[in-house]
């Protein structure tokens, strides 16, 4: 249709938006205003022929008047012609005087005049007519005045008997112009039912055409705006779903433009999934990274962890034999030195055999045994320590209290006027004996650098509510309770802390206890109870270890202590 | 000591060193008045279960196998070609040998070594180093309960 075609006159990728709201627009107005006009130009035909119609009636009357005009205008005439007969005969002149009459005709030929103002034959007829009436009334005038006057009227008389030429004129003209008029209103008649037929052809031609206007609007609305309406609705629909759009529509109105938004849409969704899924790759790539270097961390930690352990374990063996017969040169020795007492040698060998066995070979065996306890402990230590990420603990609510009392009960003596108290401790969450390991240890610490220059007091606690420590790492868990072993000993100084949790890095020389693991495996413990451990301490006014325990089980702890 | 005090002593090392220490250690403490030392797992098993000591000639002063009501085996665990697990297991697998007392003497404190040991069915455990006075103690202990308990027969450690 006519829309159709004024879109493929304009070029697709028109730039302005006002261009595009005109197209709709346009259609729709085309839309309403082609079969609007067709339906005015109908109507504008069927108001034709009804015109025409009633012009063509009209007319037709207008004939039938005529002739009826016509009919009687001779009449007085007639009767005027009667009555100057009759006043001739009579000689009385008061017959032929009517001016009513001729007053009468006057008007009827001047109706009759107007009547076929149209026709000048005809009203060259009436013309003649009216003149040749005339020219006779002004006969009957004379005649009239002949006989007022008395005059002889002979000629008259003759001519009066018969109907004077005039109005023989007349008629003659008359019956002229009363075929003629007839033979017009024949005419107009026909003329009036073929325009009736006309009128009814236009109606039905109206309706019908108006019908076919208004189903071809139909259908063109329907194929060109319905239809890719529904198109649209569909995509829109698709979108939605996450489905693959289907092709895009043709033209370039706002359906078509919307159809190009909605494909737009679609390409940028799928972008935008696509990028999602290569990010979700890459993520998944990175977390199996991390996970794979975790697991090498774990897997590193575990083979020193176990590198140490054998080596250790099998130092054991050459202890034992080490440390056996280190006795068992002692034995001997002893052995020796009561054979040698009871052989009863001379004064001088037995001397001198003496002072060998109690100079020189007593302080050799003396070292030897020192070093030979001092490698044990070494081998010992090494052997907890790599054993303490080996280690399954046996998870639950363990009275702290309790595991405080076995401690004191089992720690070495305290030095003179030396005190420990113990305040009140919540319960944790935790493997026992591994918590009994870490407060052995820091009990022990604290017990062995007591100041000797004045009286020790160590104090077992547990800090209230939300700890944070020294150096304002995050908040304590509201779950774990930080439980702490203050000392007033010598302290520890600044340089050391950092060192301090680390294993053989011994502070204090000589006693060789802890051989340097107790607090590096308290701090390993504490780690793989999911808690910390830190110390704030003053050289010279003594320190305190905090260890942060949890309070209830985590379901993160269970996977820490497989670390 | 009288003879019911007296126990032979069945040491299974294969370290030296450790046996020496042992014999030494038992003989001071006068516990035991035979002696007996394998090397490595094969020769225990050997002298429990091969031929009879009569065909192969046992040395003198070596208890003979049939005696064995008076017997405490020490073994190591860590030996070559047979080890320690095996011998323990084939001598208590065995109803003539099963009464016997095994004592595991071994360097290794592992909790599950420790646990498959006394699931295979050793009596003590111990580890090294050893502290002898103890130790000769639960030695002499364990031969002498198991010589005077009466135990009903058929049970695996009733004497044959």
């Amino acid at each position: 249709m006519r829309a159709k075609h004024i879109q493929r006159k304009h070029p697709k990728n028109v730039p302005t938006r006002a261009r595009y709201a005109m197209k709709l627009f346009a259609k729709g107005l085309l839309l309403i205003a082609i079969p609007s006009a067709i339906e005015l130009a109908l109507l504008g035909v069927v108001f034709d022929t009804q015109e025409a119609a009633a012009r063509a009636a009209r007319s037709a009357q207008n004939s039938k008047q005529i002739l009826w005009q016509a009919s009687s205008v001779v009449d007085p005439l007639l009767r005027e012609a009667a009555r100057v007969r009759t006043g001739i005969a009579l000689e009385d002149p008061s017959f032929i005087d009517r001016h009513a009459v001729w007053t009468e005709f006057a008007d009827r030929i001047a109706l009759l005049s107007r009547m076929v103002a149209d026709n000048p034959a005809q009203l060259a007829r009436v013309d003649h007519m009216r003149a040749a009436a005339y020219a006779w009334r002004a006969q009957a005038g004379d005649v009239a005045d002949a006989l007022r006057a008395g005059r002889s009227i002979a000629w008259t008389r003759v001519a009066g008997d018969a109907i004077p030429p005039e109005i023989e004129t007349v008629r003659s003209d008359l019956a002229e112009f009363i075929d003629e008029e007839t033979r017009l209103d024949a005419l107009r008649t026909a003329s009036l039912s073929m325009t009736r037929a006309h009128q009814q052809y236009a109606l039905i031609f109206a309706v019908v055409g108006s019908m076919l206007i208004w189903g071809v609007t139909a259908v063109v609305f329907a194929r060109n705006v319905g239809v890719r309406l529904a198109a649209l609705r569909d995509n829109a629909q698709r979108l939605a779903d996450g489905v693959k759009l289907a092709p895009a529509l043709s033209g370039d109105d706002e359906i078509a433009a919307l159809d190009a938004v909605l494909h737009q849409t679609s390409a940028r969704l799928d972008r935008a999934v696509r990028e999602q899924a290569a990010l979700k790759l890459q993520l998944e790539a990175r977390a199996a990274d991390l996970g794979g270097a975790n697991e090498n961390l774990r897997q590193e930690t575990q083979d020193t962890e176990m590198f140490i352990y054998s080596v250790s374990h099998d130092l054991r063996s050459p202890l034992v034999n080490l440390q056996g017969f280190s006795k068992e040169l002692q034995i001997s020795c002893d052995d020796l030195q009561v054979q040698i007492d009871s052989a009863g040698l001379p004064a001088d060998e037995h001397r001198g055999m003496a002072e060998l066995l109690d100079g020189e070979m007593k302080e050799s065996l003396q070292f030897l045994r020192q070093a030979v306890a001092r490698a044990a402990a070494i081998i010992d230590a090494l052997l907890r320590i790599s054993r303490a990420g080996r280690v399954e603990f046996r998870w639950q609510r363990v009275n702290m209290g309790r595991v405080v009392e076995r401690v004191l009960a089992a720690a070495r003596a305290l030095p003179d006027h030396a005190r420990i108290d113990v305040g009140n401790l919540p319960p944790a969450w935790g493997d026992p004996s591994a918590l009994e390991q870490i407060f052995g240890s820091l009990i022990d610490n604290a017990v062995r650098h007591l100041d000797p220059a004045r009286p020790g007091r160590i104090e077992i606690g547990a800090l209230d509510g939300e700890g944070t420590d020294a150096s304002g790492a995050q908040g304590v868990d509201a779950h774990a309770r930080t439980y702490y072993v203050r000392d007033n000993g010598v302290g520890i100084p600044a340089a050391y802390l950092p060192k301090l949790f680390h294993a053989f890095q011994r502070l204090h020389g000589g006693d060789s206890g802890a051989q340097g693991v107790g607090l590096a495996l308290a701090r390993r413990i504490a780690e793989r109870h999911g808690g910390r451990m830190w110390v704030e301490s003053a050289q010279g006014a003594g320190s305190t270890f905090f260890v942060t325990l949890p309070g209830q089980p985590l379901r993160l702890l269970s996977a820490l202590s497989t670390a | 000591m009288t003879d019911g005090e007296r126990v032979s002593i069945v040491l299974i090392e294969d370290d030296d060193g450790h046996a020496t220490l042992v014999e030494r250690n038992l003989r001071r403490s006068g516990i035991s008045n035979g002696f007996v030392r394998f090397s490595d797992g094969q020769q225990a098993l050997d002298y429990f279960f091969g031929p009879s000591t009569e065909e192969t000639g046992v040395a003198p002063g070596v208890p003979s196998r049939e005696d064995l009501a008076n017997f405490v085996v020490l073994l190591d665990l860590r030996m070559p070609r047979v080890d320690g697990f095996e011998v323990l297991r084939r001598l208590k697998a065995d109803p003539v040998t099963a009464s016997v007392p095994v004592i595991v003497l071994t360097t290794t404190d592992d909790p599950r070594e420790i646990e498959r040991c006394y699931e295979l069915g050793c009596n003590v455990y111990i580890t090294k180093p050893v502290e002898y006075d103890a130790f000769i103690e639960a030695v002499r202990r364990l031969g002498f309960f198991l010589q005077v308990v009466k135990l009903p027969p058929g049970h695996r450690l009733a004497r044959p």
